[in-house]
Formats: C-alpha cells, sequence, structure tokens
C-alpha cells in the first residue's frame, strides 16, 4: 500500500493546468498498488497536454484500472476513469464507472454500474491545491483539491473497496464505492455485487451521527462508519468515515483502531469533504476521513 | 415481573368525564407496568380531575420511581404530568425526571426541562399499548394517521451486554409528528434530539437480504452514542408483519417484540429512509 500526494491547480483553464491534475491523478493511482490496463484507446500522455475541454461536461479521455490482489482473478474489478470537464469548461471533472471485465477497447463488460460524475461544486482556482491518492492492490481513495473554495464545500473524492469479513478481511462478494457528485455537500454511495452487478445507487451516505455539531464525550470522540446495503447492511468501509470538523483538525492525519487494526486517515474539513451526515442539523459539521498510508 | 397489555383510549379532552377516562386509563396501567407511584401528596384524582379547557394547560400529576436494584444507587423518578395538547379538547402529556422528590409532587437532584408527548384528538376510541417492569416503561397511544399518535419508552442506559447501568436514563417520545429522544442522567441532559437515532438505507424500502431481515436500533449520545435501547427498534414495514410479535436474540438474549406497523407512528422513524411511511417501530412485548 502507499500514499501519494500533489499540488494541483484546480482548473481546465489552460492546456497545461488540464494535463497537471490529469497526469498527476492517473500517475498517482498507478503508484499506489492499482493496475492500469492494456485497453486500447486510453488518454495519451503526455501528447493531452495539447488537449482541454471546450465545452461544460466533455470527457477528454479515459482510462481503465483493476486491482492487482489476489482476489481479482475471481472477483474482477474495473474501473473506467474519464476526464474532463463539469458545468463550466474550466472546471475540472471525474466520471467513474465499475465493471467486472474489459472489451479492450475502454468499454467495461459484465457487471457494469452506472457512470457517475464527480466534480467541483465552484468554478477553478488558480490556487495549486493539496491532493491524496492512498491505495493499494486492493483499494483506492482520492481527494483532490483540498480546502478548495471554501464557504462551498466540495472536493473530489473517492474511495472504492471490496467488501469485508467482520474482521475486515476482503471478501469476494462484491465491491463498496463512494463519491462525492457534482454539487456542494452531495454524496453517493453504491454497493456492487459480483453476482448480479450495481446495487442501488444512494444519494446520501450511510452513517449515523448525533444531530448535533460535537460527537465528543470527555476525551473520547466519536467517528462514524458509513455502511452500504444490499437490503441488509454489510459491513462497513475501512477507508473511510465520518467526524464531526470540531472534533478533528483538518489536513493532520489520525491514527486509530478500525477492523482491528490502527490506520491513518486524513480529516478532510468542512472545507473539502462536509455533508456527510444526513441526519446532522448542520451539513457542514460533518466531514470524512479517508484513508491516508 | 414485566407487565403488557392493551387497553381501550379516545384522545378526547372535550369534557370532564372524557378527560377521566384518558387520564385513568394512562394512570392505571402506569401503576400496573411495574413502576412504583409514589406517596407524594397533591397527586391527580383521576375520577375528579377537571379538564383545564385552555390549551398546553396541566391539570394534575402522578411520580413514579423505578423499582430495581439500581434504585437505591442511582434512583430515577418520573413525574407524568396530565393535561391539554395544543387544542383545548385534546389530551396532552409532561414528562420529567428527578433523583427524588420532596413528597408534595416536585422533583429533586437535578432534573432538566419536562418534555411534553401528544397527537392530536378526536372521539375516535383506538387500542393502544404498554410495556413495562421495574426498570423500563413503554407506551403506544395510537391514531388513525401520522398527525395524532403519540408514545414514550424510557428505560435505563444499558452496558454492551445489555445490563442496566446507573448512567442514566434513555427517553424516546413523540410531539406531534416529530420523534424525540433525549438522555438524562443525574448530572446533566444530553441533547433533546428531533429525530431517532437510527440508520437505514435510503433505497429500496426494504431492509431484506434473502431471507435476513434487518431491524434498527436507537441510538441516543452523550456527544459520543451510548448503547442502544432494548425496548423500541425500528424497521420496514413490508418486512415483518404488523401485530403478530415476533422474537430475535437483541443484547445477548431473545427477547420478544410487538411490530406496530403501519398508521400513526410510520414516517418518522428514519430520516434517511426513501419513504419514510415505509419505516416504523417495534416495541418490546414480553411478560
Amino acid at each position: 500500500m502507499a500514499l501519494r500526494t500533489f499540488t494541483a491547480v484546480p482548473s481546465n483553464d489552460s492546456n497545461v493546468n488540464f494535463y497537471l491534475w490529469t497526469h498527476a491523478l492517473s500517475d498517482a493511482i498507478q503508484n499506489v498498488g492499482i493496475v492500469k490496463t492494456a485497453d486500447t484507446g486510453q488518454i495519451d500522455w503526455p501528447a493531452n497536454v495539447n488537449a482541454t475541454p471546450t465545452a461544460t461536461d466533455q470527457t477528454i479521455g479515459y482510462e481503465i484500472f483493476r486491482f492487482n490482489d489476489a482476489l481479482q482473478s475471481t472477483a474482477p474489478m474495473y474501473l473506467k476513469l474519464e476526464y474532463g470537464s463539469a458545468g463550466a469548461n474550466a472546471r475540472p471533472s471525474l466520471w467513474w464507472t465499475l465493471g467486472t471485465n474489459t472489451h479492450g477497447n475502454g468499454t467495461l463488460s459484465g457487471f457494469t454500474s452506472s457512470r457517475f460524475q464527480i466534480s467541483l461544486s465552484a468554478s477553478s482556482n488558480a490556487t495549486p491545491l493539496a491532493c491524496y491518492v492512498s491505495g493499494a492492490n486492493n483499494r483506492l481513495s482520492f481527494a483532490l483539491f483540498q480546502n478548495f473554495n471554501t464557504g462551498l464545500p466540495n472536493m473530489m473524492v473517492f474511495n472504492l473497496e471490496r467488501t469485508h469479513e467482520n474482521s475486515g478481511d476482503d471478501n469476494d462478494e462484491g465491491l463498496i464505492a463512494l463519491s462525492t457528485a457534482s454539487t456542494a455537500s452531495a454524496w453517493r454511495q453504491l454497493y456492487f455485487s459480483m453476482a448480479s452487478g450495481a446495487g442501488a445507487t444512494e444519494g446520501s451516505l450511510g452513517s449515523l451521527t448525533p444531530t448535533g455539531n460535537s460527537a465528543s464525550s470527555g476525551t473520547q470522540i466519536a467517528v462514524f462508519p458509513i455502511f452500504c446495503h444490499r437490503g441488509g447492511f454489510l459491513n462497513p468501509f475501512m477507508n473511510a468515515l465520518v467526524y464531526a470538523n470540531t472534533n478533528i483538525t483538518t489536513g493532520v492525519p489520525i491514527s486509530f483502531t478500525m477492523y482491528g487494526g490502527l490506520k491513518e486517515y486524513m480529516p478532510l474539513g468542512a472545507a473539502g469533504a462536509s455533508g456527510t451526515s444526513p441526519r446532522a442539523a448542520t451539513a457542514a459539521a460533518y466531514s470524512m476521513l479517508l484513508r491516508h498510508e | 415481573m414485566a407487565y403488557v397489555n392493551t387497553f381501550s383510549i379516545s384522545h378526547n379532552a372535550s369534557s370532564n368525564a372524557l378527560f377521566q377516562s384518558w387520564c385513568n386509563v394512562i394512570s392505571y396501567h402506569m401503576q400496573q407496568s411495574g413502576l412504583v407511584k409514589t406517596a407524594d401528596t397533591g397527586q391527580i384524582d383521576v375520577t375528579t380531575v377537571a379538564v383545564p379547557g385552555t390549551t398546553h394547560t396541566v391539570a394534575g400529576y402522578e411520580i413514579y420511581r423505578f423499582d430495581d436494584a439500581l434504585q437505591l444507587t442511582a434512583p430515577v423518578f418520573v413525574k407524568i404530568e396530565y393535561g391539554t395538547n395544543n387544542s383545548s379538547n385534546g389530551p396532552g402529556l409532561w414528562l420529567s425526571f428527578g433523583t427524588g422528590t420532596n413528597g408534595a409532587g416536585t422533583l429533586t437532584g437535578l432534573n432538566f426541562g419536562r418534555v411534553q408527548c401528544y397527537g392530536g384528538h378526536g372521539s375516535a376510541t383506538h387500542t393502544g399499548r404498554i410495556s413495562g417492569d421495574q426498570n423500563r416503561v413503554t407506551f403506544f397511544a395510537p391514531a388513525t394517521s401520522s398527525t395524532t399518535g403519540y408514545f414514550f419508552n424510557i428505560e435505563r442506559t444499558h452496558n454492551v451486554l445489555g445490563n442496566d447501568t446507573s448512567e442514566g436514563i434513555l427517553l424516546l417520545y413523540k410531539i406531534t409528528t416529530t420523534n424525540r429522544q433525549v438522555l438524562w442522567t443525574p448530572s446533566g441532559q444530553g441533547p433533546d434530539e428531533t429525530s431517532w437515532g437510527i440508520l437505514t438505507p435510503s433505497t429500496g424500502n426494504t431492509g431484506q437480504t434473502g431471507s435476513d431481515t434487518t431491524v434498527y436500533p436507537v441510538f441516543l449520545n452523550k456527544g459520543t452514542f451510548l448503547n442502544p435501547c432494548m425496548n423500541v427498534l425500528g424497521y420496514f414495514q413490508d418486512n415483518i408483519p404488523a401485530g403478530i410479535p415476533i422474537s430475535f436474540s437483541y443484547y445477548g438474549a431473545t427477547r420478544q417484540y410487538y411490530p406496530l406497523g403501519t398508521g400513526d407512528l410510520s414516517g418518522t422513524m428514519s430520516i434517511r429512509a426513501a419513504t419514510p411511511a415505509s419505516t416504523t417501530m417495534m416495541m418490546r412485548w414480553e411478560t
């Protein structure tokens, strides 16, 4: 497992800026344990330095990735990432799609999910911002452009992992994924079964928090697991948790025991990834801890 | 010994006789529930009490106490006040807690602001339910729509095994269409939350996978979550037939619950459910 961080300008306003954030992300994903397939038609680095979106919600190119763990042979995961623009040409955007196979030309096959867009919720920005990519051969998490546009919380956040046993060990049942959407504080999560494909897309995270803006008692601080369901709940995400912003310092990694092992997470903060609690009275009060090791 | 019973109740305070009947039903079953009515002076006489005739007005009170082993070291006294709701013709309750009483109806020790519990009103008669023991009581007064049923559930906090602890009291209650919950402790009150601490799926209106059916515990908090309520659980109406008691293991032991089904209490169990009316609650139901 590995961690990659980089800074990039959250903007498609020039060929160079589009290239810098997309290529940095692609490079980081391939350096944390995820394998890029040999599919034809994938985005051409570095030739793409000469391209940037010229329209809204426009895709410039795609890449296909796969897990590289022991379960990949019996429970294959293929991820298609598309790079482009959101509601404004210069506003970065991604699309993610899951499948159990690929035709080899960039089209996923077998069971496939819907295509989900992730984008910044506001206009592009000229300031380079921190981006985090954490992964292994069986998981991928990234959060792009930390503290982008304070007051309009929405980093571009994505997390994909296998379903788990009670112990936290991966199993071959399926995948669980979550991401931000294209508007501020909007989230979605998905259970993807290896036996039947994608379940229903949920428009909120399956986390239960207090309604108040803090989740501490004495010296104890609560963090909140996120549950996907297939009717009944699955064991929760290992690599993403919800927390109250007032309880944990943004941007300072924190370690604690999750699923029986010590793990490190990055608190994304109110300006990064709020709106994670469907029950909280104040949406901005709760944010996300994303695996960071 | 645990107690369960049903009763007929009409949410009607339009005359002294109807109001007395309403008070009497609640008072009688509370006294059977396993809690003990104290000897405080000034308690309501349900045979003579007069309806207040104005909204949100108290006509009288009763004081109950727990009767379990923890009562010696972690005493709980419950004051129930009988009166009117937001209509002068509609009945309503107030609940408050203390660690003692002055013998004349005033709770002592730290006690937080009273909470009011009521629904709508009308002349129809409904079948209510109560379940209690020396350390808990769940009261359910149904009606015909989501705007008019009401209930409360009082139980001690629990350790992970489900054994009662001395930390405090978990209170669930309903006022009109809002389910509320609050932790009370002798040293302070937790947040009075305006939704129940239940997490359900947001899609599908079902908690089933194959032959497995999910029920949903209710969590209260003191900042961090406490162990959940033992005597109330949420569920999807499509998954469990209403009115047929169901048993399953909860907190490490087989316990029986009564699924209340569709109607007056639905729509407020899970704020995350795609169709809130698809969720409802089950209450502990065993003797």
